[in-house]
């Protein structure tokens, strides 16, 4: 026995020896700034407190000339009626009797006021499994997915996951097990009470002491009958206050949580809290919501989650030496993106990058709009058309010539090719699920739809209400791809909504506020789309509107209403394919999801980075990182009708697009506020199409004409070792994270020692055998590389490099030609839009 | 030759075969106290003082029948027993199929575990199942891909690369045979993925592609390149930025030119180098066998996971002709692969695992073939101080279902990194943040420790 018992202590070390609430790893600041305040603000400005011993904290905030201080733990506090109340030097309210009274603020030299309510002082009522006992045992961890919450349960006692199914609790609490698990007769003899406080080995460890306010909350519940009340107003929401801050370095914020009930009562839970930053480094916050800022500048997101229900603050933490507004005032503006992104690194003290040069913009934006490689004659023509508009070759840019360039580019049928590629990705055009004729049907359809600029309102209605033949018609085949409601749910929500549900099919997810309702409730849209086979049989696909047909919640069995998400039932008239009002909703103008989700999405292929990252990923706890931005881009998007062209052009317009990717003093570490343009490695279609036509050696593709482009191809599944290399979504799921973005060291590999790539430099007819062969001299020939290659001129200083490798010795004027190409090819300027 | 990162493979496209099978078990009973303990120690640490092992996964991609491999069932009726015989081996009262003759001879070298079972009867969720020890949340279809946790050899990269025990200029973690449907490393990066090497090392011009200089490029011309390379590319690093591409792009290239340039890797690579006899002996022509001896090489060289991946073994149909064809090539390679380990004394340190996402269903269908079967299935495991000559584990008459000493697939995982000196309770946590255990439950198969 004695033995045995090692692994057991092991794993009682191992466990949290107390249920404290974590302590923040930042330091409280020993001083707070001193600063002039304008005025004094307290939050709530009506203190409410109802029954025995509530408690509710205040918010105290100075504000100053140039924003806020928290004051709540530096001001004086005075109740005049101290026998209603009394409140601790932190600004926790305490009820004593019923009464009013006045609550009084001071904090250097400024006053503010609030009143105290306090009702139902003598009460007695018994404790509530919702409001009390639930807290407790989330507080405690113990409906964690780790713990009591994973699948299955632990030690054969489960709980849902943060508390999302109150009855399933109840019912595991007081009635399963035999009922062991609480007596009511002594109390403390129950199982809950002996696991917790570890009377009993818990693997689990600890989670709180004999005789602490949990331990007497649980038992005073367990003896009053361990009952819940499901007549009991449910928790709606919570609310943390303040929601958004600018907090200067090494200082403090207190944050209050408030819950929310369907009957309209609040109440103040910030003590039950779970917080957590995801940025501890900038802030951290302690279990009593108190917030510290570090050292260092930047953004966090706190998140609040109180019984499953989550909210979140959100603070930046500008330099502790602050740029001076005038340091912003003189930017360059374009249109109104400029005066959002400007106004987010004014607040965060960060300077944009310089304009990029006018070469570095022709090929980021060649590439960006329509996936396509500048030619060397097109790089000398734009480049000469921008020194005629500025008089001069300087690197300051020349905007008329960068704004035809990008009608120019809008309005080739490479546009049409690259976006209706990277559509095909999301919409499953995979010959595996569809047989070819009909990813070819869908391929051409998307393309027809790119070149004709279909508003992406009807685009997504195309889609989602798509009937007929999959051989002959495009669209249906997305529901040949995914014949299942579920998944059609979850894909139409992703694709066109930037939701992604997947994990509440199965259980409410953990960090959202997706509910199996919800999900099947919006999986029930398909539940009438059938198929059948057309003519031939068993191959083309008939895709149609049935008329029955009706989807069931897996756990209650009940009928799911199709609803919309987050929103009620939607409107569908007699006998109407369902599908017709979810298009309706999705593309009315006030649909609060669709036109942010693809306004983030072609903004984050533009820039590098979503507002929203993932750009598919909208929800609480992954909050925008420019709110005011999202909704400008959307609602301009609206205004002007769905228009994607439209859009390009206002992105491409603006000074924020056209910024240095070359970091400068104070803004290497922006990856989120687009001080500068990022970096981002060309999609391995444009990369292997920019190779081509760089080299003058074009990849073939078979079963496609001969001077097919990879971004022309239909066939995604054509095995071509380079695609494979620099990966190409397998097209099995809508999710943009199919496409790999990063390097590896199999393409370093292939690019810098393929036989392939040696074909392409050594090759006869090539880029290079026509310069080696040409009377062009050394300076022309390198010129001519790299206006190919990198849209750009070289510099003295690379002349003199690249020249100097045609002069080494045995090697002849084509090898030195063959070796400068290969650098440029190697180089990341070259494999890299930046 | 291709090297690349990971494509799938087909199946439900039927060929195959494969049979054989055993008898007496090891184990099976109760655990004694000293038993127990020695397994909690084995989570904590791995075993000191011992060379940790490296693997080969042998990965039959399809779903391979036990009864025609290593469960045959000589006394079942027709209908389950099939066309083939069982033969003795060189262990006492140990059969396996008659069409694996060469294994039989070795049997004293392997361990056949006859009851790891599983739900998942379909090709990608018991292929996810079994290459990362983890069941797929949810169900998947027949011919998905699908990635929800990364695959052991992932981990196991992960494992050398950060606690700084791989040897300079070599890949970590390789796949032959083209990528595994789910032998990705999905939230610990592509750092930690395969090194996925196509092309047919039997063939005379065998190269893994493009670590070998392409004609009319030596070593001398590479490095003038790399050199004019570093002149000019000019392109401002964020040097306070980890995650900026161009820094990507000089560390991949610097480990690409290792590659190239490693005398290690590219002797490990350079199958042409083996002694012919050896060559012959994995069978010259024999495909697969010649990928078991560049698996060989490669972890003789130090590469701590090697995968082969061999698809076609989802016999619905024409189950005993396909069989016939396919398993004397399983036969030769597998044999002399353990016969060669054991040779060089690379057996002691190396882990080789034979096994497929599933096995096949008793009765023989119309096909005449067998469907999916999760609940049965055999492995075969050699080396790294795994006892030869035994069997673990036993399927029911009909081979089912286990009968004796059920295991899982997560049982097999901590044996797998408990050999490697991995530890196999790390937890880690995803994208979403989610907690994630590298294999969540099961222990070590304690009768291979």
């Amino acid at each position: 026995m004695r033995i045995l018992l090692v692994p057991v202590v092991i794993s009682v070390l191992a466990a949290p020896v107390s249920a404290a609430p974590r302590a923040a790893v930042l330091k409280r600041p020993a001083t707070l700034p001193a600063a002039v305040l304008r005025s004094l603000e307290v939050v709530p400005a009506s203190v409410k407190l109802e029954g025995p011993g509530a408690i509710h904290r205040v918010i105290v905030t100075g504000i100053t000339p140039t924003g806020a201080i928290d004051g709540t733990r530096k001001a004086t506090y005075r109740i005049d009626n101290p026998k209603v109340a009394r409140i601790s030097a932190d600004g926790v309210v305490t009820a004593l009797a019923d009464g009013d009274a006045l609550l009084e603020v001071r904090l250097d030299g400024k006053s503010a006021r609030a009143r105290v309510q306090v009702r139902n002082s003598r009460a007695v009522r018994p404790v509530s499994f919702l409001r009390e006992v639930m807290p407790v045992l989330g507080r405690g961890g113990c409906n964690q997915a780790t713990c009591h919450a994973k699948q299955g349960g632990k030690a054969g006692f489960q709980l849902s996951v943060l508390a999302f199914d109150p009855d399933a609790d109840h019912a595991a609490l007081a009635l399963q097990a035999g009922g062991r698990r609480v007596d009511r007769v002594t109390p403390e003899n129950s199982l809950l009470l002996r696991k917790a406080t570890m009377a009993i080995p818990h693997g689990g460890g600890i989670r709180f002491k004999p005789g602490a306010a949990e331990h007497r909350l649980l038992a005073r519940w367990v003896a009053e009958g361990a009952r819940f009340d499901p007549a009991e107003a449910a928790l709606e929401k919570v609310e943390v206050t303040p929601a958004e801050r600018v907090v200067g370095p090494s200082q403090e914020q207190q944050l209050l949580v408030t819950a929310v009930y369907a009957d309209g009562s609040r109440r103040d839970v910030t003590a039950l809290t779970d917080f957590k930053s995801d940025e501890t480094a900038v802030a951290d916050v302690d279990g009593s919501g108190l917030m510290m800022t570090g050292t260092l500048s930047g953004e966090a997101a706190v998140m609040a989650r109180f019984m499953g229900k989550i909210a979140v603050a959100r603070v930046s933490v500008p330099p502790a030496k602050r740029l001076s507004p005038d340091a912003f005032a003189h930017l360059p503006r374009q249109n109104f993106i400029d005066d959002l992104v400007h106004r987010k690194l004014q607040q965060v003290s960060v300077l944009p990058s310089e304009p990029c040069d006018d070469a570095t913009y022709l090929r980021r934006v060649s590439i960006d709009l329509i996936g396509t490689l500048p030619t060397a004659e097109e790089a000398r023509a734009f480049l000469e058309e921008c020194d005629t508009e500025r008089g001069d070759s300087s690197t300051i840019p020349a905007p008329k010539a960068r704004q035809r360039l990008v009608e120019a580019l809008l309005s080739r049928s490479e546009y049409a090719d690259y976006w209706a590629t990277r559509w095909s990705n999301l919409l499953l055009v995979n010959r595996d699920l569809l047989l070819p004729r009909g990813a070819y049907a869908f391929d051409r359809w998307l393309r027809d739809a790119f070149q004709s600029n279909l508003p992406f309102d009807q685009f997504a209605r195309d889609v989602v209400t798509a009937t007929g033949e999959t051989y002959r018609d495009g669209p249906p085949n997305f529901f040949r791809a995914l014949p299942k409601p579920e998944d059609l749910g979850k894909s139409v929500s992703q694709l066109f909504l930037g939701v992604r549900m997947e994990c509440a099919q199965c259980h409410h997810h953990p960090f959202e506020r997706w509910s199996q309702e919800d999900f099947y409730g919006f999986a029930a849209i398909f539940a009438r789309v059938k198929q059948k086979s057309g003519y031939p049989e068993g191959y083309t696909s008939i895709i149609y509107n049935g008329f029955d047909g009706e989807l069931k919640h897996p756990k209650t069995e009940k009928t799911m209403p199709p609803t919309a998400l987050g929103g009620g039932e939607l409107s569908i008239t007699e006998g109407e394919d369902r599908r017709e009002a979810l298009a309706r909703w999705l593309t009315a103008p006030e649909n609060p999801f669709f036109a942010r989700a693809i306004v983030n999405r072609v903004w984050g292929l533009m820039m590098g980075r979503g507002i929203v990252e993932p750009v598919d990923d909208f929800r609480v706890t992954n909050p925008a990182t420019n709110e005011p931005l999202l909704d400008a881009l959307a609602k301009d998007f609206v205004e002007h009708r769905y228009d994607l062209k439209h859009l390009l052009k206002t992105i491409a317009a603006s000074a924020a697009y056209q910024r240095s990717s070359a970091a400068r003093a104070g803004n290497a570490r922006d990856t989120r506020n687009y001080a500068r343009y990022f970096k981002k490695r060309m999609p391995a279609e444009v990369l292997l199409d920019a190779i081509g036509q760089v080299t003058g050696v074009p990849e073939n593709f078979r079963g496609h004409p001969e001077g097919t482009r990879a971004i022309q191809m239909w066939d995604s599944r054509l095995d071509v070792d380079f695609l494979e290399t620099f990966g190409r979504p397998v097209r099995q799921s809508v999710c943009e994270c199919e496409r790999p973005t990063e390097g590896s060291v199999p393409q370093m590999l292939h690019l810098m020692n393929s036989f392939t790539m040696q074909e392409r430099l050594t090759r006869d007819p090539s880029l290079v055998s026509s310069l080696a062969k040409s009377t062009k001299s050394e300076d022309e020939i390198v010129q001519e590389l790299y206006l190919s290659a990198l849209s750009r001129y070289p510099t003295a200083e690379e002349l003199g490099v690249a020249k100097a490798a045609f002069t080494r010795e045995k090697v002849t004027r084509k090898q030195g030609v063959e070796d400068v190409l290969w650098a440029l090819l190697n180089s990341a300027e070259f494999i890299l839009n930046h | 030759m291709k090297i690349e990162w990971g494509t799938d493979q087909e199946n439900c496209a039927g060929v195959s075969r494969r049979n054989f099978l055993k008898v007496g078990t090891l184990a099976g009973m109760g655990l004694t106290l000293p038993e127990l303990v020695r397994l909690r120690q084995a989570h904590a640490a791995a075993p000191t003082g011992k060379k940790p092992a490296n693997v080969i996964f042998l990965f039959l991609d399809g779903g391979p029948s036990h009864f025609e491999t290593f469960d045959p069932k000589p006394d079942a009726p027709a209908e389950i027993r099939g066309e083939f015989k069982a033969i003795e081996t060189n262990v006492s009262g140990i059969r396996i199929s008659e069409h694996l003759p060469k294994t039989a001879k070795v049997m004293d070298h392997f361990c056949i575990l006859r009851s790891v079972s599983h739900n998942d009867s379909n090709h990608s969720a018991g292929n996810h199942f079994m290459t990362t020890g983890h069941p797929t949340p949810i169900p998947v279809g027949c011919g998905s891909t699908v990635s929800y946790h990364p695959a052991m050899g992932a981990f196991a990269a992960y494992d050398r690369q950060t606690t700084g025990k791989l040897e300079r200029g070599l890949p970590p973690y390789v796949n032959l045979g083209g990528g595994m449907r789910s032998g990705g490393p999905n939230f610990l990066g592509p750092a930690y993925g395969p090194l996925v090497v196509g092309g047919y090392p039997a063939s005379d011009n065998f190269r893994v592609q493009d670590v070998s200089l392409p004609p009319g490029v030596d070593q001398a011309r590479l490095d003038a390149r790399k050199g004019l390379l570093s002149q000019l590319d000019r392109l401002q690093r964020d040097a306070d930025n980890v995650r900026d591409p161009a820094r990507a792009i000089d560390s991949y290239g610097a480990k690409a030119y290792e590659l190239i340039t490693s005398p290690a890797a590219k002797a490990a690579f350079d199958i042409g180098k083996e002694d012919p006899k050896t060559r012959e002996m994995y069978g010259r022509k024999n495909h697969f066998g010649q990928q078991c001896l560049l698996a060989r090489r490669l972890v003789e060289a130090g590469v701590p996971w090697v995968s082969i991946n061999w698809g076609g073994w989802d016999h619905h149909f024409n189950l005993f002709n396909d069989m016939k064809r396919m398993l004397p090539t399983l036969d030769e390679a597998y044999s002399a692969l353990l016969r060669d380990l054991k040779d060089r004394g690379l057996l002691e340190n190396t882990l080789v695992v034979l096994l497929g996402e599933m096995g096949r269903t008793p009765k023989i269908n119309a096909g005449p073939g067998r469907d999916h079967w999760g609940p049965g299935m055999s492995i075969a495991i050699a080396g790294a101080g795994v006892p030869g000559g035994t069997v673990v584990g036993a399927t029911d008459k009909d081979g089912g279902y286990p009968s004796e000493r059920p295991l899982t697939p997560q049982d097999l995982a901590c044996t797998l990194f408990h050999k490697m000196g991995v530890d196999y309770r790390k937890e880690f946590h995803n994208e979403l943040g989610r907690p994630l255990q590298m294999v969540n439950g099961g222990d070590p198969i304690r009768e291979l420790l």
